[in-house]
């Protein structure tokens, strides 16, 4: 930088010089006043709804979208389970599939927990 | 200078990051303060002259902002133009509380301060400079400062200053001649008599 010094006017000042050695070394603030600011921040920190909370829990609209859809599912299966096939008495080999779906509905209600469906139908 | 595009960009990441504030994001206020604090002190450091007060000015502008982001209009203003704003105010308010005579001195010639040639002997050039700034009236030395050394244009200097762009370069240009003369005054003093470079 050179300020402008070599001007032979009195008058005269490169001024231009000038800020652009100022603006290369702009005033440094503190770390304490960063700290000040961040604390300040902290402070008046907006409070989040129990709503907005629970969005940013779920994964927000698509995670809670995940979360009803499998939540209506396992509803959906609980009240009108799917075909023996899927029974994990059945998988395990804990019964045996019976080719007349009668007879399991007739002696194995107890272990299915249905038998209210099958004496209301 | 920054261009529309730029502005805008700028714009939007902040008014993005206040309502994230807004929201309960503690994160964006470090990255809001990252962005502004800096260029806040700065602005009422080369004000003021002063860096205790250049702090607190800049604490209280960035708390309003905080309790102003909940409120936030993104399309109104660019957050930074608005602490420039902020910071502006308070420093005027400070300068009026301590120094009452130099008061509304858009048209006054620059004030030569007492004491100035010691000052100057023991300073470095860029205390040159400040001091310089320091003794210019308050509108203009805001005003050069936002423009020469904080690289805004004039649209928005106006915006902050809450004058007219023409008034904007009215105050720059005698703001500049002003410290032109100034600073020629003192060359010999600040020892550039001797320099060739």
């Amino acid at each position: 930088m050179h300020w402008g010094i070599a001007m032979t006017q009195p008058d005269e000042f490169d001024l231009e010089a000038a800020f652009e050695a100022a603006r290369a070394t702009p005033p440094q603030m503190s770390d304490a006043l960063a700290t000040r600011i961040a604390r300040d921040a902290e402070a008046h920190l907006p409070k989040q709804s129990w709503w907005t909370r629970f969005l940013s829990q779920t994964g927000g609209p698509v995670g809670l979208g995940g979360l009803v859809t499998a939540t209506v599912a396992g509803f959906w299966f609980g009240v009108a389970p799917p075909s023996e096939t899927l029974d994990p008495m059945v998988i395990f080999g804990t019964i045996e599939l019976a080719a007349d779906e009668t007879a399991i509905d007739e002696d194995m209600t107890d272990l299915f927990g249905f038998d209210w469906i099958t004496e209301e139908g | 200078m920054k261009d529309t595009g730029e502005y805008d960009a700028e714009r939007d990441a902040d008014a993005a990051l206040l309502a994230r504030y807004a929201a309960g994001d503690a994160a964006a206020a470090r990255l809001l303060s990252a962005r502004l604090s800096p260029r806040a002190f700065a602005h009422a450091f080369r004000v003021l002259g002063d860096r205790a007060e250049a702090e607190d000015v800049t604490q209280e502008a960035m708390l309003r902002l905080w309790k102003q982001a909940p409120k936030w209009d993104a399309g109104r203003a660019q957050a930074s133009t608005w602490i420039y704003r902020v910071v502006a105010n308070l420093c005027l308010d400070r300068l009026r509380r301590t120094r009452p005579d130099t008061l509304d001195e858009m048209d006054a010639p620059a004030d030569p301060a007492p004491r100035i040639e010691t000052r100057l002997q023991d300073a470095a050039r860029h205390d040159a400079l400040q001091s310089a700034l320091l003794r210019l009236p308050e509108r203009q030395r805001q005003a050069v400062v936002l423009r020469h050394l904080e690289g805004l244009a004039n649209p928005q200097i106006a915006e902050i200053l809450d004058v007219g762009v023409e008034a904007v370069e009215s105050l720059t240009a005698r703001g500049k001649r002003a410290l032109t003369a100034d600073l020629a005054a003192q060359r010999d003093a600040l020892g550039y008599s001797d320099d060739t470079t």
